[in-house]
This record gives structure tokens, C-alpha cells and sequence, in this order.
């Protein structure tokens, strides 16, 4: 498969903050994509999804104890949110190259990528990495990443059905944003 | 209607009153507010929107400020806040910062009229008093409560201030049942504890709909206009009148003079481009940064140093309501069904505050000390979760350990807080200037802020938590921490434009007029010498009411 069939270029679909649509990403993904591409200050950034998941899945699992990152689509926001040019560059460049920098840190420390690690030398590695000092902030913002994903109203396409506030007992307050005033809408409602 | 034209610089808190008493009084009055104009029904309680993505902003990299940061060696080191944080901005929009705030509202007391005076010189500050005293300042005080909107209930204590009416026009808003633990813990320790006025009213008041306890107020605009909001309480009734008109997306850069110290057009950037609009009366009330950011950018000819600046006062002695915080944790476990049930009550408010530490011994002298409120931790979901990314060794938690303090964090316990407001002196290392090296996306030099506060006022506000976290403890919480810090909240700033009846000292007199320019009054918090141990919005809407009242004398006197 050629690598234009499998990526997405946000540059070029997300060219402000008002072209910024979830649904879309979702189509996308949905496509079987594995790559998804974004230039920032004119330096491509680009991340596997594949490898994203495998990092998010160890931050935020799927356990007994409550719904993990990929049942809230934090993998999803996680595209959102760093194709919004209003989101701060130092954030979106930290996020987007976190995934990449973590895997070529698996292949200099274990000589194996993320995706032939076994679940455990997975949960190990990531331990390591959380101790390293750029790899605490990169992980760090990658779960600030899944609250959002986990505390945003559905209608912006991640936390489906809820299962994030009903995990938490969280109420939300009313009214709720609906697809005319949530974000970006509003601040086409604020020009 | 009257022919005189007034044009003020802005809507929120320092605006609103002189808007609606000017265009009550039919003056013919147009408003220039940097923002769009966003109606009650647009707004929603979306933290993904509100507080994550400040939709109500700038953009910093397209507005940023720069701030003056201390180095080891005491040396200053610029630093533009697009890449270091620190947003001063705290809503481009009708109603400006008053449509996000707790309205958890006080009077400034006596005292702090004279603060010089009764309390003495605090070292490498620079205290004056105020050029008008709580007399002068009460009557309008009333008014908001009446016009703009307050509930609560007043109660004797030894620090009450002076009131012209028994009680507040609205009922206190529902009380969460900590608020009977506190009052209980407060007793036992033979410490006074009073309820908390709001700025939210509890009833209908015209079109306004009672407070309905949607549990996100701060941060959040108010969905029933319960929130007194200069946009809701104000500004909705004041552009009812054909006299009065809103000019919205309307960034004030530069007001012109005619030669003989009188303003006589205000310009200002739209999206269509550059435009200005002419008038005979000036009000600026843009936010105190803001505001001497207009007056510094005004210069020309006959202001060489900046409009009102003849004395290089513009921008100098910045104050912030400020002191430090502090928490402690219920645990439900630890009480029945029925009780944790009622701690655990979305929406409902705590709602109390601690005015006997107004005063306090440090160092076998009585000194001014200030006042706590208490209130639950902030709804806001994603800002409770990051705070349970760390351990207590500091170490990043994730994966199962990670939901498991989730689950305890959101569903077992509850957060109490408390907030300290002391004194934050005026000193010659807190002020904004321009930045000469950088603009705004506007082509505009954007503000540099120096922000240092006072060693003593640290002092005082760990004296203040340690009395606080007494408090916590009594009732119960566990996990009780407090914070005494420097850094100064950017949504409550005042000062910068100071008013005083000496024009080399001062930039307006008494009046909030200016001393250079006859025809300009600045009506937000930038007059303030000092602030007071409160957040100062109560005192910016009175004193806005109070200057209201000194243009209309003067109008009904002479035709500018």
C-alpha cells in the first residue's frame, strides 16, 4: 500500500481552527490509515498510529476497573487536538514527535520497535521512559490528552456514550455544548 | 436626547455602570468593545471550549504580552508569554471578565481607604490612601447590591463594614451541607465565620432567571444571566435605549488629541480595517493592563510620554488581589450514607469566608492581614484529573494505579478549598510599560510586565493559612496543604492609572479624571493605590457607579 492511500496530510485538510471537524478525523481513521502527517512552522511531523495506540494503551488501559484511552478514542482526539492550530505549538510539536522519539528510543535501549515488544516489555519500557525527563513531559501531555478524550461531551466525537463521566460519576454541567456552539463553532459565533 | 457624545473603551465590570447610567440619563453613548457580542444562549458549560481552549481570548501567539522575569543575580530577563504562559487576557467579549467570575464579592473595608495611615509604611512598598474614603464609596456600594446584583445574608462580626441597608436584596444562594461543618468547626474554635455575599442572584430580577445551581460558575458564563455580569446585570439594559450603541470587534489603539489636551476621536482596528469614531467625552475602562496600554499607546505631540502621562505615572504601581491557597479532603467513608450524600451535593455552594483575621499580630504589632473564603474545589473534570497525574514522590502515575486514584479522587472524597486575599503593596518592581521590540498581531507594541510583589505580604498570608488550615482540620479533612505564592492572578488586577489629588503622583484625581486631559475618566480597577484584602470587582462596579454620578453633575453643569 502506498503511503498516500495509508496518510492523512492534516496540513492540508485542517487549515484553521474552523476547518477543525472530529468526524472527519474519524472517517479517516476508519479508513485503515497508519500514518497521519502535519506540518508545523514547516517541519513535518509524522506519527504511527499504531505505535500511538500501543503508548496509550499502556498510559490509560482497558481494565476492570474502568474504560481505557482507545475506548474514549483518545487515539482519535489525539489528532484533533494536535492538528488545531490554536492548541500551543510547544504542545502539539512535544505530542507529535513524542510517539516517534519513544519508538526510536525502544530501538536504541531494546533493539526491537514498540510494535515487537511484548505487552510486558512494553509496560517496562514505558516505565523507563516515564522516568527520563523528556519522556515524564511527553507522557505526561499524552494523558492530558486522554482527559480530554475521557471528559469531553460526546459530541465531539471521543468519551462515546458517556463512558467516561459514568465511570467517574461525573454530572457534567448544563447546558451541554451541541454541535452549534461547541468548539470551534463558537468562535465562529464570536466573530 | 442630549447631543453630547461619550464614548467608552470597553464593557466589563469598570464599564457597565457608567454605560447604564449614562444611557439612562440620555446621553448619547457608544461602546467600543475589543470582542465579539456572545448572547446567554451561545454559551454552554464546555470545558473543552471554555477553560482548555480559551475560545474567550487571544491567541498569545497573536497578542502575547512580555513579562520581566528575575534572574538569580536579581537581573531582569524578558520573556514574551507566547512561549513562557502567564495569559493576562481574561475575556475579548461584551461583559469582558465579568461574564467568567465566581462573584465571590466583598467590600473593601474602612481601613483600607487609609491604609497608610492606620497601619504605617510597609518597608519598599509604596502605600498611599485613597483620595476619596468608604463614606464617600458606601452609598454606591448599596447600588450594586440592588442594581447589579448580590445575595446573601449579613451578619454581625467585628470587621463588618458600614451598611446603609440591613441586608442584601437577595436571599443567600443554597448552601452545600459543609457550610453547617465549617460554621461548626469555626465555633469550636471561637473564630467567626460569616456567610459569603455573591454576585449571582438567588431570585428573578427582571429578565434575569435565579442562580440554578449548574455547579460550573467560575471560568463559566452563566446559562440563566443569574451571574451579575456587567454584559447581563448592565449592558442588556442600557442598549435598550436608542441612545446607546454597541460597536463590537472594535480594538481601541490610539485616542487623539486636538492640540489643546482634549481627546477628540478614538481609532480603533476592525476587521474591515482601521476606523475611528469621534465624541466629546472618554471613558476608558479596558482592564487595568489594558487601559494604560491605550493611554501609553496615545502618544503624540502635545503627550510626548503617553496620553495622562505628563508625570510618568501611567503604567507604575500594578496591584493584584492575591495571598496563596489551601485545601483539605472529605473523605465519605468517613461519614454516613445520608451526610456523605449531602457533601457530595452537585451545585450547591459552601459559600463562607473568615473576616477576623482582617487584622493580626506579626512581630508584637497589629497589622493589616486579610480574608479567607472557602469553596469547593472547581468542578472542572480534566483540571481534577491532572492533578492526580503525580504521586506523592513525584513520580508519573499511569495505567491501573492511575484509575484506581481516578475512581477514588472523583467518587470517594471531595475537595475543600479555601483562597487567601491579602494586601498586595505597590511596589517599584510591579508595573507595565511598552514593549519597544515587539507588537501584536494588530502591529501594536504590546505590553511588558514587571509583576513582583512584596516579601511581607507572603508573610502575611502564611499567617492567614496557618490559622485556615486550623479550620480544615477541625471539621474533619485530612490531606490539608497550602500554597503562599508570588504569583499574581491575572484576572484581578488593578492599579497602573492611580487616582490622587497630587497630579505628580498621580494620574487622575479623585474623580478618576485625568489630571492632563479634561475630557478622559478611566473607570475600571486601574485607579486603585491599593486594593484592599478582596478581590475588587464589588469596589470597580461602586466606584464606576460613583464617577457615573460625578460626569452626570458635571454635564447637567456645563456642556462639554
Amino acid at each position: 500500500m502506498n503511503k498516500v492511500s495509508r496518510s492523512i496530510f492534516l496540513k492540508t485538510m485542517f487549515t484553521g481552527a474552523l476547518a477543525l471537524q472530529l468526524p472527519f478525523v474519524f472517517s479517516c481513521n476508519n479508513q485503515g490509515v497508519n500514518d497521519f502527517e502535519l506540518t508545523i512552522d514547516d517541519n513535518l511531523y509524522q506519527v504511527n498510529t499504531t505505535d500511538l495506540k500501543l503508548v496509550l494503551d499502556v498510559l490509560l488501559p482497558t481494565t476492570e476497573e474502568g474504560p481505557g484511552a482507545l475506548d474514549l478514542k483518545a487515539d482519535i482526539y489525539f489528532m484533533w487536538i494536535t492538528a488545531d492550530s490554536r492548541v500551543d505549538n510547544n504542545r502539539r510539536v512535544t505530542l507529535l514527535s513524542s510517539i516517534s522519539k519513544i519508538n526510536d528510543y525502544a530501538i536504541r535501549e531494546l533493539k526491537k520497535p514498540l510494535q515487537k515488544l511484548s505487552k510486558i516489555e512494553l509496560q517496562d519500557f514505558i516505565k523507563i521512559v516515564s522516568i527520563t525527563h523528556w519522556g515524564e513531559k511527553a507522557l505526561s501531555l499524552t494523558l492530558t490528552v486522554c482527559f480530554e478524550a475521557m471528559f469531553a461531551n460526546p459530541v465531539y466525537g471521543s468519551n462515546p456514550d458517556y463512558i467516561g463521566w459514568k465511570w467517574l460519576n461525573y454530572q457534567g454541567g448544563i447546558p451541554q455544548p451541541n454541535k452549534e456552539n461547541k468548539y470551534p463553532e463558537i468562535l465562529s459565533i464570536a466573530l | 436626547m442630549s447631543k453630547t457624545k461619550i464614548c467608552v473603551i470597553g464593557s466589563g465590570a469598570g464599564a457597565g455602570p457608567v454605560i447604564y447610567e449614562l444611557a439612562n440619563a440620555g446621553y448619547n453613548v457608544v461602546i467600543l468593545e475589543k470582542g465579539p457580542w456572545i448572547k446567554t444562549k451561545d454559551f454552554s458549560k464546555d470545558e473543552i471550549g471554555t477553560t482548555r481552549r480559551d475560545s474567550f481570548t487571544p491567541l498569545l501567539k497573536e497578542e502575547p504580552y512580555t513579562i520581566d522575569y528575575e534572574t538569580y543575580n536579581g537581573d531582569w530577563q524578558p520573556k514574551s508569554n507566547a512561549i513562557a504562559g502567564q495569559n493576562f487576557w481574561n475575556g475579548s467579549l461584551v461583559g469582558g471578565s465579568s461574564n467568567f467570575m465566581s462573584g465571590y464579592f466583598h467590600r473593601m473595608k474602612p481601613n483600607d481607604f487609609k491604609l497608610k495611615t492606620t497601619y504605617g509604611n510597609i518597608p519598599d512598598s509604596n502605600i498611599v490612601d485613597w483620595p476619596i474614603n468608604y463614606q464617600t464609596l458606601e452609598p454606591y456600594y448599596d447600588k450594586v447590591e440592588k442594581i447589579v446584583g448580590i445575595s446573601g445574608k449579613v451578619v454581625n462580626h467585628k470587621f463588618l463594614e458600614p451598611r446603609s441597608s440591613k441586608d442584601f436584596p437577595f436571599p443567600a444562594l443554597r448552601e452545600n451541607y459543609v457550610a453547617s461543618m465549617l460554621d461548626k468547626a469555626a465555633s469550636e474554635m471561637d473564630i467567626e465565620i460569616i456567610p459569603n455575599p455573591r454576585a449571582i442572584i438567588s431570585k428573578k430580577k427582571d429578565d434575569r432567571n435565579p442562580c440554578y445551581l449548574s455547579n460550573f460558575c467560575g471560568s463559566y458564563a452563566c446559562s440563566s444571566d443569574a451571574k451579575s455580569s456587567s454584559r447581563v446585570a448592565l449592558i442588556n439594559d442600557a442598549v435598550k435605549k436608542d441612545n446607546c450603541r454597541m460597536i463590537t470587534n472594535a480594538k481601541v489603539f490610539h485616542l487623539e488629541t486636538n492640540g489643546k489636551g482634549k481627546i477628540v476621536k478614538a481609532h480603533y482596528h476592525t476587521n474591515d480595517g482601521d476606523k475611528f469614531i469621534e465624541a466629546d467625552l472618554f471613558i476608558v475602562a479596558a482592564q487595568a493592563i489594558e487601559t494604560s496600554r491605550l493611554l501609553l499607546l496615545s502618544k503624540n505631540i502635545d503627550f510626548p510620554n503617553g496620553l495622562a502621562n505628563n508625570n510618568n505615572q501611567v503604567g507604575k504601581n500594578l496591584v493584584f488581589s492575591a495571598g496563596g491557597i489551601g485545601s483539605g479532603i472529605i473523605t465519605y467513608n468517613d461519614y454516613s450514607k445520608e451526610i456523605s450524600n449531602k457533601i457530595n451535593e452537585q451545585g450547591s455552594f459552601i459559600n463562607r469566608s473568615i473576616h477576623q483575621f482582617y487584622e493580626v499580630d506579626y512581630k508584637g504589632k497589629k497589622v493589616k492581614g486579610g480574608v479567607v473564603d472557602f469553596l469547593f474545589e472547581h468542578a472542572n473534570p480534566v483540571g481534577k484529573a491532572m492533578r492526580n497525574k503525580w504521586d506523592y514522590d513525584g513520580n508519573l502515575v499511569y495505567g491501573e494505579e492511575l484509575q484506581k486514584k481516578l475512581k477514588n479522587y472523583f467518587t470517594e472524597q471531595r475537595k475543600i478549598k479555601f483562597e487567601i486575599f491579602v494586601d498586595w503593596q505597590p511596589n517599584d518592581n510591579c508595573f507595565m510599560e511598552l514593549d519597544k521590540s515587539q507588537k501584536d498581531k494588530y502591529g501594536d507594541l504590546v505590553p511588558k510586565l514587571r509583576l513582583q510583589n512584596n516579601d511581607y505580604d507572603k508573610e502575611i498570608g502564611k499567617l492567614l493559612a496557618t490559622e485556615s488550615k486550623k479550620v480544615l482540620k477541625q471539621m474533619g479533612c485530612t490531606l490539608i496543604y497550602s500554597s503562599i505564592g508570588s504569583a499574581p492572578p491575572a484576572n484581578l488586577q488593578a492599579g497602573g492609572c492611580r487616582f490622587g489629588n497630587d497630579p505628580k503622583t498621580s494620574v487622575l484625581d479623585a474623580n478618576c479624571k485625568a489630571h492632563d486631559v479634561d475630557n478622559l475618566y478611566v473607570t475600571d480597577g486601574s485607579s486603585f493605590p491599593t486594593g484592599g484584602s478582596v478581590p475588587f470587582t464589588w469596589t470597580i462596579y461602586a466606584n464606576s457607579f460613583r464617577v457615573a454620578d460625578i460626569i452626570l453633575k458635571r454635564l447637567d453643569d456645563e456642556l462639554i
